[in-house]
């Protein structure tokens, strides 16, 4: 599905000290399962996701979604990708203050308002949030319970690609598995790219990639993985 | 969002989940409305009722005074007697105009009109005889209502507006010897009544009809030398003078709060746009154009000032009712609720207003950004 060509990303390019969040990655990911991309923080892993989700533009390389090279497209085009194709759990939330739970949910979902109410309150249930929680406006809700709303909110539109930047973060050790589960079992149709840099959620991806100042220092797949 | 499968942004989350901001906008914007109707009411209150009494009765009458000379007179009485001859003969040449219809002599005396605020002084006509009066009544559509008509030297018809417009004081101008005998029904501020002998101010009604003619210059081009010609046009340019300064203060007004109110709404409006650029980030990031997010924010401002058109509206009419009945009522005085005057001036700067508030919203449009870079 995404493959990265030399991708090579330099912020501050116009100072004297280059500091190269991504150097040079080359690497293909697969359709389906669940990819894990860690690394210590500033390791560049953030960057990777923003860059293969068109949020940001490569210094150098290329990427290509599909089979279609995504580095230099169009705006609009970028747009239609991340609205139609990808999902994002950013590690900040992001949610809509004045929106509740299920409001932040349908915020960009696609589908007829009454049947996106029911989708966003089924997955916000799924995901443990409880009934009573579901009309509550972000400021009412706990840091773990906001985390959900944002993972219901990309789960909204069944994107093909699921990107998830540190979704655990907020959580405890129960609920962060139960997150775990239901993106496990999300990336058995679709592809789930998870950054973070907590081994311990990490254990059952199809593939781990580990990053170490802006390159790919080991790509991990189980055998399990390798016979499916 | 739609059915077709497309997520769109609806303004109406943004107004459902802040409804604070929201009425505080709506309220500000609906009392520069209402503040409008008020001042254009008010000032409307204080000239219209003088243009309807100065000018309107002028329609299809003009007043005349032909300059006469009488050298061999002896007492004041003989003079009138001879000057009131010579006016009859003017008259006399003025009704062989084509259009005119007819004249009558009459002695003018001034009544007190009072405005909500200022006040004005109409003739008083006064004439020889009581059945001038009904000619005079008659051509004007005026019927008795209370009382009876003028028989005797002294006595007056008022119309009800004005009796009730000045009370007692109606009659303040003239001598201690005139006095209400009756009043009518009209759509004119009107009086008149029987002259008293002493009264020595000689003048012309001239009837003609309403047919846009200069009847005044007729009279003139027949060589008859004339004091003055009041007819509809020189009353009403002398009106339109009055409410002219008046409606500059009208829109000095209006654009005075239209200013504030649109200063005062850019910083709100700022900060608000402020507050809500990680939200925006959020939704380009998750991909909604910078062009979707402005035409949402658009709709919200519109759906704000589309409010408060309404809300100032019905607030305006309740407010011109009750200084309808607070005001021009108890002195009888009618003015119309509806002031075309101010729409277009509201309009404007409610989309002046509109128009300012792009700014910021522009700037902060342009900022909008995908969430990597707040991170």
């Amino acid at each position: 599905m995404f493959e990265l060509k030399n991708a090579t990303m330099i912020y501050d390019m116009d100072k004297e000290e280059k500091v190269y969040a991504m150097r040079n990655i080359s690497l293909q990911l697969p359709d389906k399962g669940l990819v894990g991309i860690i690394g210590p923080s500033g390791s560049g892993k953030s960057t990777m996701m923003y860059t293969m989700s068109t949020m940001k533009n490569l210094t150098s390389g290329e990427i290509l979604y599909n089979g279609k090279q995504i580095t230099n497209i169009k705006e609009s085009e970028r747009q239609t990708l991340r609205r139609d194709e990808f999902g994002f759990i950013f590690q900040r939330h992001y949610l809509v203050p004045y929106l509740t739970a299920v409001e932040n949910a349908v915020l960009a979902a696609n589908c007829p308002k009454k049947e996106a109410v029911e989708k966003a309150r089924k997955i916000l249930l799924d995901i443990g949030l409880k009934k009573n929680e579901l009309d509550k406006i972000p400021a009412k809700l706990s840091g773990g319970q906001r985390q959900r709303v944002a993972i219901a909110r990309a789960m909204m539109n069944d994107p093909k690609v699921l990107f998830a930047d540190e979704p655990t973060a907020s959580l405890d050790h129960e609920n962060a598995y139960l997150v775990m589960d239901r993106l496990r079992e999300y990336a058995m149709e679709r592809l789930v790219i998870v950054i973070t840099h907590d081994h311990s959620i990490l254990k059952s991806t199809d593939m781990t990639i580990e990053v170490w100042d802006g390159s790919v220092s080991a790509v991990k797949i189980p055998d399990a993985a390798k016979i499916a | 969002m739609d059915k077709k499968g497309k997520a769109t942004l609806s303004a109406m989350p943004y107004i459902k989940g802040n409804k604070k901001r929201i009425r505080a906008l709506v309220i500000s914007l609906s009392m520069f409305v209402v503040l409008s109707y008020g001042v254009s009411y008010i000032l409307a209150c204080c000239m219209e009722p003088f243009e309807q009494a100065c000018s309107e009765p002028y329609r299809d009458m003009l007043l005349t005074s032909p300059h006469v000379v009488i050298d061999e007179y002896e007492t004041v009485d003989e003079w009138s007697e001879l000057a009131t001859k010579e006016v009859l003969k003017c008259a006399a040449e003025i009704e062989k105009i084509p259009g005119i219809t007819g004249t009558l002599l009459f002695r003018e005396g001034r009544v007190r009109m009072k405005s909500v605020v200022g006040e004005t002084s109409l003739p008083c006509f006064l004439m020889d005889s009581k059945e001038d009066v009904k000619t005079l009544m008659d051509y004007k559509g005026a019927k008795l209502v209370s009382g009876r008509l003028p028989e005797a030297p002294g006595e007056i018809l008022v119309d009800e507006k004005l009796a009730k417009n000045m009370g007692d004081k109606v009659l303040e101008y003239m001598s201690d010897r005139y006095y209400i005998v009756g009043q009518c029904e009209s759509d004119y501020y009107l009086a008149m009544g029987m002259a008293l002998s002493s009264e020595n101010d000689i003048n012309l009604i001239v009837f003609h009809p309403d047919d846009g003619k200069d009847y005044g210059q007729m009279i003139k081009d027949t060589g008859i030398e004339i004091y003055y010609v009041m007819d509809y046009e020189s009353q009403h340019k002398g009106v339109m003078e009055d409410v002219g300064s008046l409606l500059s203060v009208e829109r000095l007004i209006q654009l005075s709060c239209g200013i504030m109110l649109a200063i005062c709404l850019l910083v709100v409006l700022s900060l608000h746009i402020m507050d809500r650029h990680e939200e925006w980030c959020l939704m380009n990031s998750i991909g909604f154009s910078s062009g979707e997010i402005y035409s949402m924010a658009l709709r919200e401002l519109l759906f704000c000032f589309a409010m408060a058109l309404g809300i100032g509206t019905v607030f305006s009419v309740a407010e011109g009712i009750a200084f309808d009945k607070l005001l021009c009522a108890p002195i009888g005085v009618h003015v119309d609720l509806f002031r075309k005057s101010m729409i277009p001036v509201v309009f404007g700067v409610m989309t002046a207003i509109y128009g300012c508030a792009q700014i910021p919203l522009f700037v902060n449009i342009r900022k909008v950004c995908t969430v990597d870079a707040i991170e």
